[in-house]
C-alpha cells in the first residue's frame, strides 16, 4: 500500500505543514506546483528531500488561485486548463529533474480534484495536459472518478486512493466537510480502517453498511493539524498488519523516460 | 509614547503574527495592504478588531511582492510607486470606514521602508501617493528621505524607534548580518523602551543617542516576541498613539 500526502504547500514567507516529518513516512508526494501554492524555491527543496527520502514526486497541480488555496471551483476555459496544467507539470518537472528524480503521477488538489469527479470538460482537459506532457505518467484520484475513467479510455495509468479520516458514505463516496461525523479524529479508528481497507478492501460507511473501497494509496493529508501523528499511526498499524507499505510502483518499473 | 506594530501580514490560508495579542498591547497597527501580504478579508478583520480594540490604523504600504514578502528592491517607477500607494491606502481605508474608524498613518514595509531611507525618488513617490489620498502623518526612520520630503510637503514626519534592534553611535540600526543586530534579552529591550521616554537610545558601544523618535516599533512574527512586546507595554507605563 501506498502512502500520499500534500508537500510543498507554503509559500513565499509563509510556511504550513510539516514536510521533513511526513517524507519520513508517507511513500508519495503530492508537491504544490505554485498555483495554489508553492513557490520555486519550495519546489526544489521539497523535490530534493523527496528524492533523498526515496518519496515519489507527484504533481499536486491546481487553480491559478493562490489567495483561495485552490479551494474555490474556477470556470476555467478547457483550452486555458490544459495549458495551466501542463505548465505546472513542466515546471515541477524541471525541479524533480534536477533532484535527479522524476514526476510520476499527477493528483489535482482542492477544487479541482472535487471538480473532476463530475466535469467533463474539465476532465479531459486535465487527461489532455498530462497526455500531452507524457503519457507515462500515472493518475491519482478517488474511484469512480470521470476524469479517472477519461484517462484510462486514453491509456494512462490510473491509481485509486482512499483517505485515512475521511468518513465515506454508504454509496462509496466521502462524506462532505462539513456535515457531521466528515472527518475522523481518533487515531487507533483511523489506522485500524486504514488496515481493514489494505486487507479486506472495504470500510464501514457512515450508515453502518460496509462499503467497498478500492485503493492503491492512502491519503493522509498534510495541512490537518495531526497529521504527521495520523501518517504514523497508519503506517505502524499497516506494518504490524504485515501490509507492506511502499511506492504504487517500484521506481526501477518506469523508469523508461529517465 | 506611540507603540506600532506590524498587522494582517497572512495571506488566505496562510497565517503570521499574533494580531489578536498585539491589539491588547500596542497603539497603532501598522496593517498590511495586499502588496506584500494581507488579502481583503484579512485587512477588514484586523480593522475591525483594532477598531474594538482602539488602536489606530496605519496603511503599511509595500512594493508589489506578494511572493518575496516584500522585503526585494524593486526598482519601481516613482509615478507607478505614487499610483500603487495611493490604491493601497485606498484600499486598507475603506476597510478601515466599513469598520467605523480610518487609516490616519503611512509607515512603508520592508524593502521600501529601507529603499525610502536613501532613495530621494522612491520616497518622493511614497510621499505623492500618500498626499494625493489625504495629508496624513508619515512613520519613518529618523533621518530619511521618507522623512524629510514628507516635512517638505507639509505632511507630519513621525520618527520611530526600535524596541529590539541594534543601534550604532552614529544612530542608525546595526545591519541584520552583523552580531548585535538583534536584542534578544528582555531586560536590555525594556531598558531601550523606557530610556527613550527620555529621550535616549543606548547605541551597541554603550554610547548615549538623543532621538525625538515618537512611536516604539515592537515586532510580534518572532517567538517570543509578543512577551516582549507586552513587557515593553509594562515598562512605558502610559501609552498613547501619535495620530
Amino acid at each position: 500500500m501506498d502512502l500520499n500526502a500534500d508537500l510543498g504547500e507554503g509559500f513565499g514567507h509563509w510556511t504550513l505543514g510539516d514536510d521533513r516529518a511526513l517524507l519520513s513516512v508517507v511513500t508519495s508526494a503530492n508537491v504544490a506546483c505554485g498555483y495554489h501554492a508553492g513557490d520555486a524555491d519550495t519546489m526544489r527543496s521539497v523535490c530534493a528531500a523527496a528524492a533523498s527520502a526515496g518519496v515519489a514526486v507527484g504533481a499536486h497541480v491546481g487553480y491559478r488561485d493562490l489567495a483561495g488555496f485552490g479551494r474555490r471551483f474556477i470556470d476555467v476555459a478547457p483550452d486555458t486548463l490544459t495549458n495551466e496544467v501542463l505548465a505546472q507539470l513542466g515546471a515541477l518537472s524541471a525541479f524533480a529533474r534536477a533532484a535527479g528524480t522524476r514526476v510520476s503521477y499527477v493528483k489535482p488538489h482542492g477544487a479541482l480534484y472535487n471538480a473532476l469527479v463530475r466535469h467533463e470538460a474539465q476532465a479531459d482537459a486535465v487527461v489532455d495536459a498530462v497526455r500531452l506532457f507524457d503519457p507515462g505518467l500515472a493518475v491519482l484520484g478517488p474511484p469512480g472518478a470521470v476524469w479517472l475513467k477519461r484517462a484510462a479510455v486514453a491509456g494512462l495509468r490510473v491509481w485509486h486512493e482512499a483517505f485515512a479520516d475521511r468518513a465515506y458514505t454508504a454509496a462509496g463516496t466521502l462524506v462532505p466537510r462539513g456535515e457531521p461525523g466528515a472527518v475522523l479524529r481518533d487515531l487507533a479508528e483511523i489506522a485500524a480502517r486504514c488496515v481493514q481497507l489494505a486487507v479486506e478492501g472495504w470500510v464501514r460507511s457512515v450508515s453502518g453498511r460496509p462499503v467497498r473501497v478500492q485503493a492503491d494509496s492512502i491519503c493522509v493529508h498534510g495541512d490537518t493539524p495531526n497529521a504527521v501523528e495520523i501518517a504514523r499511526a497508519v503506517r505502524a498499524a499497516l506494518e504490524s498488519a504485515g501490509v507492506v507499505v511502499g511506492r504504487v510502483e517500484s521506481p526501477l518499473r518506469h523508469s523508461r523516460a529517465g | 509614547m506611540d507603540l506600532n506594530s506590524d498587522l494582517g501580514e497572512g495571506f488566505g490560508i496562510w497565517k503570521l503574527g499574533d494580531d489578536t495579542a498585539l491589539l491588547s498591547i500596542i497603539t497603532s497597527a501598522n496593517v498590511a495592504c495586499g502588496f506584500h501580504a494581507g488579502d481583503p478579508s484579512t485587512m477588514r478583520r484586523v480593522c475591525e478588531e483594532a477598531a474594538r480594540n482602539g488602536v489606530r490604523i496605519g496603511a503599511q504600504v509595500s512594493y508589489r511582492d506578494l511572493a518575496g514578502f516584500g522585503r526585494r528592491f524593486i526598482d519601481a517607477d516613482p509615478v507607478e510607486l505614487a499610483d500603487e500607494v495611493l490604491y493601497q491606502i485606498g484600499a486598507l481605508d475603506a476597510c478601515a470606514r466599513a469598520a467605523g474608524t480610518e487609516v490616519v498613518y503611512v509607515k512603508p514595509h520592508g524593502a521600501l521602508y529601507n529603499a525610502t531611507v536613501h532613495h530621494e525618488k522612491q520616497a518622493e513617490a511614497v510621499v505623492n501617493g500618500t498626499k494625493a489620498f489625504k495629508d496624513l502623518p508619515i512613520l519613518g526612520l529618523p533621518g530619511s528621505e521618507l522623512l524629510k520630503k514628507a516635512e517638505r510637503a507639509g505632511l507630519r514626519p513621525v520618527q520611530e524607534a526600535f524596541a529590539d534592534r541594534g543601534y550604532t553611535p552614529e544612530g542608525t540600526l546595526v545591519p541584520r548580518s552583523q552580531p548585535n543586530a538583534l536584542l534578544t534579552d528582555t531586560a536590555q529591550i525594556v531598558e531601550r523602551a523606557t530610556r527613550l521616554q527620555d529621550g535616549e537610545i543606548v547605541a551597541v558601544d554603550g554610547s548615549v543617542i538623543k532621538t525625538r523618535a515618537e512611536s516604539l516599533c515592537v515586532h510580534g512574527d518572532t517567538p517570543g516576541a509578543v512577551e516582549h512586546a507586552r513587557a515593553v507595554r509594562e515598562a512605558l507605563g502610559t501609552v498613547t498613539s501619535f495620530a
